[in-house]
């Protein structure tokens, strides 16, 4: 049996639709972090957002970590602050396979969330971690990481993503 | 230390009090507006302009930077939407610390936008407070504030310009009376905490079955920006100004031919608007190239 549910295609609907909040840190929730952080390690990623396995909560988890064992789970997020100065790392997704693009975001945020106890944290995130956080939350509001380009770089992206694809499927 | 619109009367204000501004550190320009090129800050370029020395740096946890700003030797630095996190090291060079001016009034509308939090909440006043900066965010004991209260037209632009303008003396007058020892701090409590998240561009979409009052809100709230948004026939229509009327419709519909709309109880008259690519548009003057005829559903 598969250890967690498999990401889901691009464009399916739950990726492109504003995620719930979740009431409170329940055993459920926990549940599906747990299932969240196995999807990401085995990719292997920085982040996860739940709508990448089709569920649709505003849950995520991160761990930028090069030991791997930083893991952070998330409910809820959302940004109170961001810097003007700027970081631009490689960004991808599982649920878009080899595409790719440098995107440029706010180097620093402040974020406030449910922990794993359910309790709100703000909490201050740099460098990749900052990155990946606004990778997710940008999941979670139903966006991908390439409608941070330009639409004409975007459709270069799409384009390029699509013939990949194509050439895969003729084997 | 400042980089947007908001902190310019400070310096301003600081400079005409006879303060010495030895130093103004702001954001690096960027580029802006259709050439893309490369454009200093409002507070670079005002620092400029009074013949202060400005420094731009990427990051204030670099070293030499850090250096640069202890071997200043100052009584105090003023910290106002500088753009970027100030380490501990920074907060503790001053003689008398780091002062920040914020506009809410703390603990209110901890974040990134207070004052168009402070709108879409339908607050009644709210205000600017000078804090001594801690690591936290918005954390810090308060030495001072000012309250305003919100009209009924006010939307974040209107509201932004009138707490700028009170922000300012409320800065000079605070670092006197620190300077004096004559002003206590008062520690934020920590009841009444509520937190102003960044817009996020999900959030400016109308949803018309909400209540009017709400929608009115949210259109005053952000605007001028990002600006509140709905499709009109299709096309993506930004919705600046609004006023709360009479009317009873399925939400969206538009009740008659001056953008009277309905909303889930209640009607907004939209009266300034921006369509994609245009300037902003008093309602009379977009609906004379533009016509939306009554029964027209926004979506």
């Amino acid at each position: 049996m598969a250890d967690h549910r498999p990401f889901v295609p691009y464009p399916a609907p739950v990726l492109r639709t504003v995620a719930d909040p979740v009431d409170g840190v329940t055993d459920q929730v926990r549940a599906i972090w747990d299932e969240m952080l196995r999807a990401m390690y085995a990719m292997p990623g920085v982040g996860l957002a739940a709508p990448q396995l089709g569920i649709g909560l505003r849950l995520a988890v991160l761990d930028c970590s090069d030991s791997r064992d930083q893991a952070i789970r998330l409910a809820n997020p959302e940004i109170l602050w961001s810097s003007d100065a700027t970081n631009a790392f490689d960004e991808a997704s599982p649920n878009l396979p080899g595409a790719s693009a440098s995107i440029e975001r706010p180097a620093e945020v402040e974020v406030r969330f449910l922990d794993e106890a359910g309790a709100e944290q703000v909490r201050k995130f740099e460098g990749l971690w900052a990155t990946s956080v606004q990778h997710q939350i940008d999941h979670l509001n139903g966006r991908m990481f390439f409608d941070n380009l330009s639409s004409l770089k975007r459709q270069r992206l799409l384009q390029a993503q699509k013939k990949r694809a194509k050439k895969a499927a003729r084997g | 230390m400042g980089t947007p619109e908001f902190a310019v009367p400070v310096l301003q204000a600081l400079v005409e009090a006879g303060h010495d501004v030895v130093r103004v550190y702001s954001q690096p320009p960027r580029r802006a507006g259709r050439g893309k090129t490369l454009r200093p800050s409002p507070v670079h370029a005002a620092a400029e302009a009074a013949g202060i020395e400005v420094e731009t740096p990427e990051s204030f946890r670099d070293d030499a930077v850090l250096q640069g700003f202890e071997a200043l030797a100052l009584d105090a630095a003023i910290v106002v939407a500088y753009g970027q996190i100030l380490p501990q090291r920074a907060l503790d060079a001053p003689r008398l610390g780091c002062l920040n001016l914020h506009a809410s009034l703390l603990p209110r509308w901890r974040g990134a936008a207070p004052i168009q939090r402070a709108i879409m909440a339908g607050d009644a006043e709210t205000g600017v407070a000078v804090m001594q900066m801690e690591a936290g965010l918005d954390t810090g004991p308060v030495l001072a504030e000012a309250r305003v209260p919100i009209d009924a037209d006010d939307t974040a632009g209107t509201l932004h310009d009138r707490l700028a303008g009170i922000g300012a003396p409320l800065v000079v007058s605070t670092l006197a009376a620190l300077d004096d020892g004559r002003i206590a701090a008062r520690v934020q409590p920590e009841e009444g905490v509520t937190y102003a998240a960044k817009i996020d561009k999900a959030e400016a979409r109308i949803d018309w079955t909400r209540p009017a009052n709400e929608v009115d809100r949210l259109i005053r709230g952000l605007s001028p920006f990002p600006g509140a948004w709905c499709e009109v026939a299709g096309e993506r229509v930004k919705i600046l100004i609004s006023a709360i009327k009479d009317g009873e419709g399925a939400p969206g519909t538009v009740l008659d031919d001056a953008l009277l709309i309905a909303c889930g109880s209640g009607a907004v008259h939209l009266t300034q608007l921006q369509r994609a690519g245009k300037a902003a548009a008093r309602a009379e003057d977009l609906l004379r190239g533009f016509p939306v005829a009554a029964g027209t559903v926004l979506t």
